[in-house]
């Protein structure tokens, strides 16, 4: 790593960047790269640009700050949260974020963060943002969309148009027909997360979204076939069959 | 619940009132009806003790027939018919000791009786008004003290609701962000800076006065919102939008302070702040009637936003203090159309009494 510290700022408040740039000037280790208005464009360059530190707002349109971390997963620099409001303080902790810098932002403070910064700067391991949504979400309402990063490209996938969830090795497919996309996830934890009175799991491998299902037809003497409004098959366990009896009842 | 049964001291304090008059009557016994002292208190007072838990019975009555001026003849009618059969049962209660009493002792008890017939129904009347007067007091009294706890309840209710509005409206999200716009502005713009502080100032100042002056002007109010939005242009810059329209005479209408913010706040929170791109806002104030049409739109929030709007915590606590100063008919309505939601307040012209 050279000495130079890489920066990226997304902020979607022009003053606000305006004022973190200027001052970053202070500091003239630090290279602010570019910055970006809102999560998508956030996404992107961070991507493109590989920075080693971003700072990074909460409160912004449709992607907030943890979201960002989430989609970047683990191409994900170092974090610092810069925030007006210090009520996600706990939860950019958990997001495994570097600091957190309250706005407006004083000079000893950002220089302290620098300071940690460039002490832990080099050995974050690449791994330690598994399993960031669990901590995010788990004390929220259900999920009602799902991010999906493909390339630099951001979808978001509202759940009522997913029709059923497919572990795939150690991702899940998700199927908002006409569509698919791959996530980095475990089937499990998105279990966890979604309404479990819309979606159920039916097999080791399956979530069914049940506004989906169209009806269920015996296989074998232990297993179901479950028959999808779209036309698919789905197999469906002896333990995946009493759940969904617990839930259609 | 009949007072006397609420507590053993209210049964011992009507007891101590009743003793005299007991005595008294003993005394009528021993005055009208020639009887000497002894057989006149055991003729007379067990009936007395009857009729003190007969009498208490009088209080629902009394609960069910309100004094009201305008029940004048129900009123003599039923506490007429009532005293009557009160003076009778009276009476015949007394009767039926002397009846008792002939079994086990010698005297003419009933004559006694019978020569007291008149002084017997007037004693009954008069116990029975007696009774009706104590119980309407007892009921006057406790409902001076539930209305003095309600009034109380509702100053209270009010004064929360005025707190949370002034809690909602000075958000730290929105303080804190100001400023960091304004210190930006500092050495970049010390011109934008300046006029930045100025409204920041401005919309502080009215902000805080809230709680003082219940009542407004409809043009204070629209400075007000104003300043807001001065200071949001600025943190939002190419992404916000606004426009007025007011009728011409709607800046005297008087209406309750920090109506008019949270329908902007609102609008720009779901409509402006969480789209990408922003949005126009558009605020009108109409006048309909003797009353004010207050209408702010705003594009549609993005569908698929973390947390989907309808929370609304801001429009609920203004429903909560226009409850206060109208009623709860008097409250923000939400109409979304061709892609704009209409958040649309019709005010009447403001209870000037009240003010």
């Amino acid at each position: 790593m050279s000495d130079v510290i890489r920066a990226f700022i997304v902020d979607d408040e022009a003053p606000a960047r305006a004022a973190l740039k200027e001052e970053l000037t202070r500091f003239p280790e630090i290279e602010v790269l570019a910055e970006a208005e809102n999560g998508f464009a956030a996404v992107k360059s961070v991507l493109e640009l590989k920075p080693d530190l971003l700072f990074l707002d909460i409160q912004m349109p449709r992607l907030d700050g943890f979201d960002v971390i989430e989609l970047l997963g683990e191409e994900a620099p170092a974090v610092v949260f810069v925030t007006a409001f210090d009520a996600y303080a706990l939860r950019a902790f958990e997001a495994r974020a570097l600091d957190y810098l309250l706005k407006p932002v004083r000079s000893e403070r950002l220089a302290a963060c620098l300071g940690k910064v460039k002490q832990v700067l080099g050995r974050l391991e690449p791994s330690s943002r598994q399993g960031l949504i669990a901590e995010r979400r788990d004390r929220e309402a259900p999920l009602n969309r799902i991010l999906v990063r493909v390339g630099v490209d951001v979808h978001l996938i509202p759940v009522k148009e997913i029709s059923h969830l497919e572990a795939q090795d150690d991702y899940v497919r998700i199927h908002a027909p006409p569509k698919s996309y791959l996530k980095s996830e475990r089937l499990g934890r998105l279990e966890q997360l979604l309404d479990s009175r819309q979606f159920c799991r039916i097999h080791r491998s399956f979530i069914l979204n049940l506004e989906f299902l169209a009806k269920i037809e015996p296989w074998s003497k232990e297993s179901r076939i479950a028959k999808l409004k779209t036309g698919v098959t789905l197999p469906v366990s002896r333990e995946g069959y009493g759940r969904l009896k617990v839930l259609l009842r | 619940m009949n007072p006397l049964l609420r507590s053993p001291g209210n049964l011992l304090l009507a007891a101590l009132v009743w003793s005299p008059l007991a005595a008294g009557m003993a005394g009528l016994g021993v005055g009208v009806g020639g009887l000497s002292w002894g057989p006149a208190l055991l003729l007379l007072v067990p009936p007395m003790v009857a009729g003190f838990f007969l009498a208490s019975s009088t209080f629902y009555v009394c609960r069910s027939e309100p004094l009201r001026l305008r029940r004048i003849g129900r009123l003599v009618l039923i506490h007429g018919a009532g005293g009557l059969f009160f003076a009778l049962l009276f009476f015949i209660l007394v009767f039926l000791t002397g009846t008792l009493l002939d079994l086990f002792f010698t005297q003419s008890w009933k004559q006694a009786v019978f020569r007291l017939t008149l002084v017997l129904l007037l004693a009954g009347l008069f116990i029975y008004l007696i009774s009706i007067l104590f119980h309407y007091l007892v009921l006057a009294v406790e409902e001076a003290g539930r209305s003095e706890r309600e009034a109380m309840e509702e100053r209270l209710a009010a004064s929360r609701a005025e707190l949370r509005a002034l809690r909602d409206t000075v958000h730290p999200h929105f303080l804190f962000n100001s400023l960091t716009a304004l210190e930006a502005f500092i050495l970049s713009d010390p011109p934008r800076a300046r006029l930045a502080c100025l409204d920041l100032a401005d919309f502080l100042r009215y902000t805080l006065r809230l709680g003082r002056q219940e009542w407004v002007a409809a043009a204070d109010e629209r400075e007000h919102a104003q300043a807001y939005l001065n200071i949001e242009k600025i943190r939002l810059g190419e992404r916000l939008t606004f426009a007025w329209a007011v009728d011409a005479g709607v800046e005297s209408f008087r209406l309750p302070a920090l109506t008019l913010l949270p329908l902007i706040e609102n609008a720009i929170k779901h409509g402006v702040a969480g789209r990408l791109d922003g949005g126009a806002i558009t605020i009108s104030l109409h006048c309909r009637g003797s009353g004010l049409c207050i209408e702010v739109s705003n594009p549609e929030p993005p569908a698929d936003a973390a947390t989907p709007p309808g929370g609304g915590h801001g429009l609920r606590t203004l429903t909560d203090r226009l409850a206060l100063h109208y009623g709860r008919e008097i409250r923000p309505r939400i109409v979304r159309s061709s892609g704009r939601v209409i958040v649309s307040l019709d005010l009447p012209a403001s209870p000037e009494g009240k003010k």
